[in-house]
């Protein structure tokens, strides 16, 4: 054994015995190597399944987070965005600055990306109604597609809000803190009818909260820089809050269930399973992907791993690192 | 008869057809878990999910087949990996596990079913005590199916260097088993 508890190298006597291409690719190919004394070690890892059955509930919200992503990106490239994001943004958080008043900076954001594509009103459905809603508090009227104007039943429910989990992220101080948890985010869970949710969100550099996709029915978004709340409408309800305090920047995700009823407040007559709001996280930049099988990226500027990500060579940008954690000979 | 059908749920899942969605998740995503969690992801359920949402990000610019679309899911889930990791990294109040083993699931297998999941975790037991580099491309290989030059790109090294780390890895497997023995 090597000294970092691992097999090395093959060293003396054991180098004649080198394993050729042939029967290494059918090896690991589930074919039968040349050599019958390889047979054993062929048929062990012909033998292994690492697969793993993803639980329901989490597969049913992974596909749905996914098929809105991706929606909301088409939304995306459809707009070619008339204003650009960054200005659009700073108008946008000037207006909210030091509130947590009930605007959807997220439909902002979303307005930012989608542009003419949501006054067109050709986003997808879920799309453009979440767009145009949020678009409505902040004056603007835009077309919807789901939503029939004259809704708006409201059902009052007494409810008790119990807290359900918390997942909390938080990172040692350091000046540069947010890097760490800046980059892509997923909250997933079950609606109380067994319906999957997912919030997807994103924390810059700075700190702040840019919301993504919206996935399971949406009921209420409020957002804040530092705070997204989602209450969905089957008595699910998240919140997102980035924070610094002791322990450093954090995120904290609560959610809160109330399954004793249906919580229909602010919520429409017809929830589309699949309302989501345009993606918030701006930052692609679309990779050629020229028939390439590895358009890996585009998104992978907040997490540090990718420094050149539309470079299929920069695969793994830093792993300098890496190959000091792994003990690469 | 694949490739015309991979283009359809493709095109599909590029306009963001949920139909669509579902089957390239389900064709792959039970492998791209197995291999979170035997390269030590701390959350691979939810690092999964971070998986297939980067995918849906990008998805409109790829083209390929799924051998091709396979390979970039599992070079997305080792950048995912490697993320995890720095963060784990950086916070010491949550350390990694590094080979953490995991429940074979139900109880109510068959017993083929429980004669594979030993075999599995034998190999599994006996892929931890590589050096950590051979363990990757191994896993690569067997669980994603990439090329050594795919692989090469994933984890950023030569191709000679990820043809020896294979070998390397396989020698040593085979050693364990003539030392060790393992029933079949």
């Amino acid at each position: 054994m090597s000294a970092d508890g691992g097999y090395g190298d093959v060293e003396g006597d054991d180098v004649a015995r080198r394993l050729s291409e042939h029967d290494i690719e059918a090896i690991l190919s589930g074919g039968v190597p040349a050599d019958p004394s390889l047979d054993a070690l062929a048929s062990l890892i012909r033998s292994a399944d690492f697969s793993e059955a993803v639980p329901g509930s989490i597969a049913a919200s992974h596909i749905t987070a996914a098929t809105a992503a991706a929606a909301a990106h088409l939304g995306r490239q459809a707009a070619a965005a008339p204003i650009g994001r960054p200005r659009r943004r700073l108008l946008v958080r000037g207006a909210l600055s030091g509130i947590t008043a009930k605007v959807i900076l997220g439909t902002a954001v979303a307005l930012a990306a989608t542009g003419g594509a949501a006054a067109t009103g050709i986003l997808p459905g879920p799309v453009q109604s979440l767009i145009a809603d949020g678009a409505a508090h902040l004056g603007l009227d835009l077309p919807h597609r789901e939503h029939p104007t004259t809704t708006t039943s409201t059902t009052a429910v007494a409810t008790t809000l119990v807290p359900a989990a918390t997942t909390t992220t938080t990172v040692a101080p350091s000046p540069d803190a947010w890097d760490e948890l800046a980059g892509p985010h997923v909250w997933s869970s079950t609606a109380c009818n067994g319906a999957a949710v997912a919030v997807a969100y994103e924390v810059t550099t700075d700190g702040d909260l840019i919301l993504g996709v919206i996935s399971g029915g949406t009921a209420v978004v409020e957002t804040a820089p530092d705070r997204i709340e989602i209450r969905f409408a089957d008595g699910v309800r998240i919140r997102i809050v980035v924070r610094i305090d002791g322990d450093g920047p954090g995120i904290d995700e609560d959610e809160d269930r109330n399954c004793d009823e249906g919580d229909n407040e602010g919520d429409d007559e017809s929830p589309a399973p699949d309302d989501d709001l345009g993606d918030g996280d701006d930052d692609e930049t679309e990779p050629p992907g020229s028939g390439t099988s590895n358009p890996d990226a585009s998104d992978d500027e907040p997490s540090d791993g990718d420094e050149s990500p539309d470079d299929p060579e920069a695969f793994g940008g830093d792993d300098a690192t890496d190959d000091e954690e792994d003990g690469l000979d | 008869m694949q490739e015309p059908e991979f283009e359809s749920v493709l095109a599909a899942a590029q306009s963001g057809a949920e139909w669509a969605w579902a089957r390239l998740y389900h064709a792959h995503a039970g492998r791209v878990l197995g291999y979170l969690r035997v390269r030590g992801s701390t959350d691979p359920e939810n690092l999964l999910g971070e998986v297939y949402l980067q995918v849906a990000r990008n998805i409109a610019t790829f083209d390929g087949s799924e051998e091709n679309f396979r390979s970039w899911l599992f070079t997305i889930a080792h950048h995912r990996l490697l993320d995890e990791r720095r963060t784990a990294r950086r916070r010491p109040t949550e350390p990694v596990a590094e080979f953490e083993q995991h429940p074979a699931d139900d109880g109510d297998a068959t017993a083929d079913t429980a004669l594979a999941a030993v075999g599995t975790d034998r190999v599994r037991a006996m892929i931890a005590q590589l050096a950590p580099a051979q363990q990757e491309v191994l896993y690569l290989r067997i669980l994603g199916g990439l090329t050594i030059p795919e692989i090469a790109s994933a984890i950023d090294k030569n191709v000679g260097s990820v043809k020896a780390l294979q070998r390397r890895g396989l020698e040593a497997l085979r050693k364990m088993i003539e030392r060790e023995g393992v029933p079949l």
